[in-house]
């Protein structure tokens, strides 16, 4: 296998499809309606469950789930940048003066304790998310997927869905490609940001214009073989599982009860 | 200029003729000008002609993703309507050049697959279709391998595989050895050959590299601002310097060789070798004689 050069921050989608594709553990073989609805209940969970420590143990455990897949753990490091950089532009104005211990003052704004649980349960909640995403796609191979989008969205939704998906490929095989000639001859993706900030808004938009253009191509050569509006998976889905799809059902059940019945850590939504 | 050469009464049925088609891009470029070219079943053509010169689009033509503003595009003999464009694709396979636009699935099967189910075959059906295709370009191992994590050759053949897989009457081939190295130009290159043995396709090859041409086709169509401006077999064409000169092409290496030759010994250009073998045949002759 060639050596991953891509900006080690990016997901790398080849990988993704690497592992979704040869893996062989235990959540490879799950049925993947079970994945894709353990990842909406998770999404559900992390967005009702109100404390700290809650959320940061829902994390602990999918990234036990991620490592039990036999996912790669340091690229997941590096992939968290990425959203951690993303959720505090977010909430950079808003953890200041929360109700609290202070911790820190800087200028007239105080950092409190809670602020600091803000930032950390908003970090949990998309680092969660983020991980139990990543598990489903490195451990669902892609006729699944397809298959599945098939089943669940409308024609052509469907077909958007299914090409947008692999048009994120092209589009970072040319980011990819233009960061490789960058460090080729020197530069660095922050430094030259920082330095030519207008040159690299033109190289940024030029290679969303160029992934346009390949995949344009790549559109030819599907309809050179006869593509009409419809991608038909060339693999039936697996057979349902009732165990496993039962077990999401009981935890959307108890997730409704915890929310529904003001359980300790869902207060406030009782009705 | 040569005047384009237009359609020659040929007895030979063709599988796909395209009658003094016209086509130009919409910043006004003109991709093809009153070209007229035949496929016939069993023969290797060689499109030849310098970068821009129409190679592309005729290609793009015979599978019906381009059409002509004039001219008309004839399967077996009848002309191809629009409905039937949309059809062109079960008669002319295209490998493209870019091996990495073709090849757009996870899984290199998967990609295979992809024409057969065009086609309307069960996914059992296509899945075994296309480990066909694959075993028949040698390529079996590749079927559950990556695009992303094969190599260039690895690529190429992936892809004429996916066209392979469809069983098309005609394969074009689009620059089919650019890019790659010595070893897997040389199977693409027998895979060609192979496939011209077999007898059921019709061939196209689009490419600058008259060495290959010289080694590979039974005929060679030299393109000169989107039109055929000589047609023939590649001993008939190859030592025309001024014809070639005119189409932006250096001969053969093993003309050029010959032509050198011939004239330090001040012998007749004849019996005009194109390929290597036939060189050394000649060679052979003139030490004896």
């Amino acid at each position: 296998m060639p050596p991953l050069r891509r900006s080690s921050h990016i997901p790398d989608p080849n990988l993704i499809t690497l592992y979704a594709e040869r893996g062989g553990s235990a959540l490879h073989r799950l049925d993947p309606r079970a994945k894709v609805g353990a990842l909406a209940w998770l999404v559900v969970f992390v967005t009702l469950a109100r404390p700290t420590w809650l959320l940061v143990a829902a994390l602990a455990v999918t990234i036990v789930v991620y490592l039990l897949a036999g996912l790669p753990f340091r690229e997941l490091l590096r992939w968290y940048s990425i959203p951690v950089l993303f959720v505090l532009s977010l909430v950079v104005f808003l953890v200041w003066e929360e109700p609290g211990a202070p911790v820190l003052a800087a200028g007239g704004l105080v950092l409190t304790t809670g602020g600091v649980a803000l930032v950390v349960s908003l970090v949990a909640r998309a680092l969660t998310t983020v991980t139990f995403t990543l598990v489903l796609l490195m451990t669902t191979r892609y006729v699944h997927l397809a298959g599945l989008a098939a089943k669940v969205l409308p024609s052509p939704i469907d077909q958007v869905f299914l090409l947008s998906y692999r048009f994120l490929f092209t589009t970072l095989g040319l980011i990819d490609g233009l960061l490789l000639a960058l460090r080729a001859r020197g530069g660095g993706l922050v430094r030259g940001v920082l330095t030519s900030t207008r040159l690299f808004a033109g190289i940024f938009a030029l290679s969303f214009v160029r992934a346009y253009d390949r995949a344009d191509r790549v559109g030819r050569a599907m309809t050179a073989r006869g593509y009409e509006g419809r991608f038909p998976p060339s693999e039936p889905l697996p057979p349902l599982s009732v165990v496993q799809l039962g077990a999401v059902a009981v935890a959307f059940a108890a997730l409704a009860f915890a929310v529904l019945g003001g359980l300790p850590g869902f207060g406030g939504v009782v009705p | 200029m040569k005047p384009p050469v237009c359609c020659a009464p040929d007895e030979r049925p063709s599988l796909v003729h395209i009658d003094c088609a016209s086509h130009v891009y919409p910043d006004g470029s003109v991709g093809m000008h009153a070209m007229c070219f035949s496929v016939h079943r069993g023969e290797v053509i060689a499109v030849c002609g310098a970068n821009g010169s129409g190679k592309s689009t005729l290609i793009e033509h015979l599978n019906g993703t381009l059409v002509p503003a004039e001219g008309r595009v004839q399967v077996h003999g009848e002309t191809v309507d629009d409905a039937r464009r949309r059809q062109l694709w079960r008669t002319v396979g295209v490998v493209f050049q870019d091996a990495d636009s073709q090849l757009f699935a996870p899984t290199v099967i998967e990609d295979v697959a992809f024409g057969p189910m065009n086609l309307g075959l069960s996914p059992a059906e296509a899945r075994q279709s296309a480990l066909e295709a694959l075993e028949a370009v040698g390529a079996s191992g590749l079927a559950q391998k990556i695009p992303a994590y094969m190599s260039g050759g690895e690529k190429r053949l992936a892809a004429i595989a996916g066209v392979l897989a469809m069983r098309p009457e005609v394969i074009a081939f689009d620059e089919p050895t650019s890019d790659l190295d010595p070893v897997h130009a040389a199977r693409v290159e027998g895979l060609i050959d192979e496939l011209r043995r077999q007898g059921q396709y019709g061939l196209v090859l689009s490419t600058h590299d008259l060495d290959l041409a010289a080694r590979i086709a039974d005929r060679v169509a030299i393109l000169k601002h989107g039109s055929v401006i000589a047609n023939g077999p590649p001993r008939d064409l190859f030592y025309d310097v001024e014809l070639l000169g005119g189409a932006g092409l250096i001969e053969p290496r093993v003309v050029r060789l010959w032509r050198e030759l011939c004239l330090r010994t001040g012998r007749d250009l004849e019996p005009q070798p194109v390929t290597e073998a036939e060189f050394v045949a000649a060679l052979a002759d003139t030490g004896r004689g």
